[in-house]
């Protein structure tokens, strides 16, 4: 599990044993597995010394408003959103129990509070009652040029972007959580209040959906630069 | 495909997700399965660029000024009152100790 990466961090520095398959793919993209979930555990073991909401609370400030804009979608109610998190987790900090995780419990203030906003709830609104009972079905044979070979070759930050915004809400916002953020499944379980089982089934319907949505769009956009005579990245 | 059921759970074993004990199982899996391996790859690229993609907004100046001021004041009021607090137990303390 996720969790055990912390084990994993270590190890690593030691060089105690090899790496597993999709660490040495992290290693090699520059990402280092080991590190995706220390700062869960980092904030954590700091709940046990540091009991200022500040020191808790200022290095999220950065992630939240990320977080905030990418729900939102705009950058004023963004900044209202996190100006309003931070006042409500304020208010409720000594209902906070230390060494429990902060970083899930102030995003899911900002997410309660964001649902239950006028965008939030017209959101809301839109999404069919057995969203999350819809099974995703197999993964699609690999293809020769998947949205992903695709993407990388354009290194198209724009169009990626653009299919993440398209998203809807349940299925932004998870894998934000998953992604940028990097919170382990527990993390994503207990910010979006939902079971393991149900994080698991929508990240997978939310990767398939923006594979779906990328692959026209990416060979449009390729086929607009052949057209054009522009394709030196592909 | 033979492949399905490796497949299926691809993306919880990238997350890093798969239980330990799991973990050479797939690990000896993909290295030797061409068609999971390069599943595997492309899955990856799409972390990244996920990633990369989604680290997209950063606060103004004026909005990271505006919290710290609303944030600060507090602490800093709470500081002095506690400074406020022990001197004027020192002044009882030394009063005490100079009358008696």
């Amino acid at each position: 599990m996720r969790s055990g990466h912390h084990h994993y961090s270590v190890c690593l520095t030691n060089n105690l044993v090899p790496l597993s398959f999709p660490q040495q793919f992290f290693v090699l993209k520059g990402i280092n597995p080991g590190l995706r979930s220390s700062h869960h555990v980092d904030l954590s073991g700091a709940n046990l010394q540091l009991n200022s909401f500040e020191e808790l609370a200022t290095p999220l400030f950065d992630q939240l408003y990320n977080f905030a804009h990418w729900l939102t979608q705009n950058r004023d109610e963004a900044e209202d959103l996190v100006q309003e998190t931070y006042v409500k987790a304020l208010k409720g900090f000594s209902s906070f129990q230390l060494g429990t995780n902060f970083r899930a419990w102030i995003y899911r203030i900002l997410r309660n509070t964001f649902l239950t906003s006028r965008k939030g709830l017209k959101v809301t609104m839109t999404i069919p009652l057995d969203f999350d009972e819809e099974e995703g079905g197999p993964e699609p044979a690999i293809e020769r040029d998947t949205p992903e070979t695709l993407l990388l070759a354009r290194s198209s930050h724009e169009l990626l972007q653009k299919a993440i915004d398209e998203l809807p809400v349940h299925f932004r916002e998870i894998l934000l959580l998953c992604e940028v953020e990097e919170m382990s499944y527990q993390e994503i379980s207990e910010t979006l209040a939902v079971p393991m089982g149900t994080v698991m089934s929508r990240l997978l319907r939310a990767r398939q959906t923006l594979r779906s949505q990328l692959r026209p769009q990416l060979q449009q956009g390729a086929g607009v630069q052949i057209a054009r005579g522009t394709n030196h990245g592909l | 495909m033979v492949c399905e059921p490796w497949k299926a759970r691809l993306d919880t074993y990238l997350d890093g997700e798969v239980p330990e004990e799991e973990m050479r199982t797939f690990d000896s899996h993909v290295r030797n399965c061409t068609s999971c391996s390069a599943d595997a790859l492309s899955r990856v690229q799409l972390k990244r660029a996920i990633q990369a993609a989604g680290k997209r907004f950063t606060p103004s100046a004026e909005f990271r000024k505006r919290m710290q001021r609303n944030m600060a004041p507090k602490a800093r009021r709470s500081f002095r009152l506690g400074w406020m607090l022990a001197a004027a137990a020192a002044v009882v303390v030394v009063g005490t100790l100079t009358s008696t």
